[in-house]
């Protein structure tokens, strides 16, 4: 669903917000869309006190079942620097279900940075994340959640660094895409987006490089999509293979799991081909216009020089529809957006770190 | 429309405690039987001094509004 970056901080500005803005699908609704909160912002966790400490870096699926959320997060609860993994959920109304937060996973390894995914048809996630190994390498490890925990597994643990972990669920073949970036065999090689397609055991694993090895320049911070209609996913990242004409750009490919077997689905998509600095994406997919194509349509979004860009794809041959959208150009900064598609407003909810200056 | 003027800020910091400091990494999920969205992120300055550098995870919970006009921009504090 989203890449994560860290913030470049600009200037005398350190004070970083979030900013958030709701799309009609295609742009015809005659009257801009308004949001409103329930309510004040409320603690999901944070310890304070004698067990104060830093959590960080949450992600949130959502539970048809249980009407309720799940957010998984890390924490250095014993100041070790080594970071597990931790999740609470959190009522459709806002209010935490449990006094304490649901340990995933919590090691003597460094565990952090959880992505998760909702398994609709097993009633179940696959929480994903990275670890700090002995060699002080990262690998990609996963947890599968369904009436209990079960033990974490290894994804990837190759040489090298795999970073950034993101996973989208497909109900059509009842399997994740987990994308990762990619630093085999050594930190210096030029990074690749790699996948790996699980089924709801969190078995049966098979790989795929999205991006191909022999890829010019860097490919970064992935974030993968499901398509609701069909069997494919749509990955995107960052690219930086047009460095020298358009700086960093924004990729995408269509992967699919079709008779058994993980593969890519036509060629790589340029998505994000402006001049600039293009960073981390996040991408969603919604079923935007049923009575025109049930294969709806994805939007990615991503933060360039400045502004919010956003571009939609066609979800059924990953032709892009229109021209880039200008979700923010505000005069500020931008990173890690994420992004979601409201099927009942038929509406795109967008969110993303700013840090224009609020006095 | 899409478009820049529809920007609002996530963030309403409660009454009972300091503004926040800092929110970062945001991420949210939809409730299709509400039609409202859960954004989560980190966010750190709620607490005492002894607390300043320390991050939580907070959250709030939006639901479109079809008809309230809303200030473009709400004041942080």
């Amino acid at each position: 669903m989203r890449a994560k970056q860290k913030p470049l901080r600009t200037g005398a500005l350190t004070f970083v917000l979030l900013m958030m803005a709701l799309l009609p699908w295609d742009g015809a609704i005659a009257h801009p869309l308004k949001f409103i909160p329930t309510g004040s912002d409320f603690a999901i966790w944070e310890w304070h006190g004698a067990n104060k400490c830093n959590e960080t870096h949450a992600d949130v699926a959502y539970d048809e079942d249980e009407n309720q959320y799940l957010v998984v997060f890390d924490w250095d609860l014993n100041g070790s620097g080594n970071h597990d993994i931790m999740a609470v959920s959190i009522t459709a109304g806002g209010q935490q279900v449990g006094h304490t937060p649901t340990t995933i996973y919590a090691g003597s390894e460094d565990d952090s940075h959880p992505a998760i995914a909702r398994d609709p048809n097993g009633n179940g996630y696959l929480v994903v994340w990275q670890r700090r190994n002995a060699v002080d390498e990262y690998d990609i490890y996963g947890c599968v959640i369904s009436d209990t925990i079960g033990a974490p597994f290894a994804i990837a643990t190759w040489p090298g660094h795999q970073l950034y972990p993101d996973v989208a669920y497909a109900t059509a073949t009842s399997r994740y895409l987990v994308v990762w970036e990619d630093h085999w065999p050594l930190w210096s090689n030029p990074p690749e987006i790699y996948g790996a397609s699980l089924d709801s055991a969190g078995a049966n694993v098979q790989y795929e490089s999205i991006t191909g090895a022999d890829a010019a320049g860097d490919q970064t911070h992935p974030a993968v999509t499901t398509n609701g209609f069909n069997y494919r996913w749509l990955v995107t990242w960052q690219d930086s293979r047009n460095s020298s004409t358009t700086g960093y750009d924004i990729y995408g490919q269509a992967v699919s799991f079709l008779g058994g077997n993980l593969a890519l689905e036509g060629s790589t998509i340029p998505i994000g081909v402006l001049p600039g600095y293009a960073s981390a994406p996040a991408v969603s997919w919604g079923q935007v216009d049923p009575s025109a194509s049930a294969y709806g349509e994805y939007l990615v979004v991503w933060p360039e020089s400045g502004t919010l860009y956003g571009q939609r794809v066609d979800g059924q041959d990953h032709s892009l529809v229109a021209g880039s959208i200008t979700v923010s150009d505000y005069d500020s900064s931008k990173y890690n957006p994420a992004i979601v598609y409201a099927t009942e407003s038929e509406a795109w909810w967008v969110v993303w770190q700013d840090n224009r200056d609020y006095g | 429309m899409f478009g820049a003027g529809i920007n609002q800020r996530v963030s309403k910091d409660p009454d009972s405690l300091p503004p926040s400091g800092d929110q970062q990494d945001p991420a949210l999920a939809y409730n299709w039987r509400a039609d409202n969205v859960l954004v989560a992120w980190q966010d750190h300055g709620h607490y005492d001094d002894t607390e300043v550098g320390y991050w939580g995870v907070w959250g709030r919970i939006w639901a479109p509004n079809w008809q309230t006009h809303l200030p473009v921009v709400l004041k942080a504090h």
